[in-house]
């Protein structure tokens, strides 16, 4: 069985502002933002294989992943933080976005471990952007990505 | 009390840590398990009264940890704590032996109203 049912805006808009607002302490909101280009100071990735194909992105700036780090580990966002520990809060971030978009999608699928990255990303040439939420949290860019994989989806 | 937490992102495990002492189960002894075999391993070495795992994890996933111990006659209560709640997922933990699945994000009180049956 292939799916090709993409979670509409409201759907990945849901998720991101509910693991944000569950996992991130921090007083500042996420505020939706018209982004001038992704960010690409840190990249967090899962992909999804199986019944549905694809991947679920998010992008931020070095500021913004600063924040995550600080919110989900209790910190001040300008206490010195290990790269360490920025990949790890970024890359759990994604996790539960990307378990959060599986789980809408159905089907069976295994969703991979986060793989993390500061940088540009390329994706593969059959990949087809579906979905992309834009925020700013205290005016640094972060931003979800959702990815399908053509080739795979149409076998 | 001993509670074995197991998650591969510290992060995560602190967050799990943090929300149990929210939740009103700050006074339990704590053992932090980095991966699945790990968690495997200190599941039986420490015999904690409760695990709360991921599911995805290196080395070994969640459910492989569950199964493991429970094929060997491990009845410790278990719990997965993990960023996927589909009704597939929910069906295999139960059916191996879990007593709950939280899913990501999670509240104090969703860790409440679940833990409070077996703690």
């Amino acid at each position: 069985m292939t799916i090709t049912f993409i979670p509409t805006q409201d759907d990945l808009t849901s998720v991101v502002d509910q693991v944000w607002e569950t996992f991130i302490a921090t007083d500042e909101p996420l505020l939706p933002a018209e982004l001038d280009g992704l960010p690409d100071e840190w990249n967090a990735v899962v992909t999804i294989d199986g019944d549905w194909s694809g991947s679920v992105a998010m992008a931020m700036t070095d500021r913004a992943a600063r924040i995550v780090a600080a919110g989900m580990l209790g910190m001040s966002v300008d206490e010195e933080m290990a790269d360490e520990d920025i990949a790890d809060a970024v890359g759990e971030l994604i996790n539960v976005v990307g378990g959060n978009v599986k789980s809408l999608l159905g089907g069976h699928s295994q969703l991979s471990l986060p793989v993390v990255a500061t940088g540009h990303v390329v994706h593969p040439g059959d990949a087809v952007e579906v979905g992309r939420i834009e925020r700013s949290i205290q005016t640094e860019a972060v931003a979800l990505v959702i990815h399908t994989f053509e080739g795979e989806n149409d076998s | 009390m001993k509670i074995l937490v197991a998650d591969d992102s510290k992060v995560m495990r602190q967050i799990v840590i943090r929300t149990l002492r929210q939740a009103g189960y700050g006074g339990n002894e704590i053992v932090e398990a980095a991966n699945g075999r790990e968690a495997l391993e200190l599941a039986v070495q420490e015999a904690p009264d409760l695990v709360l795992s991921d599911w995805n994890m290196p080395e070994m996933d969640g459910i492989d940890v569950l199964e493991s111990l429970r094929s060997a006659g491990n009845q410790v209560p278990f719990g997965f704590v993990t960023s996927e709640g589909s009704a597939l997922m929910r069906a295999r933990a139960e059916s191996a032996g879990a007593l709950f699945l939280i899913a990501k994000p999670f509240t104090a009180d969703t860790f409440d109203a679940e833990l409070c049956k077996v703690i």
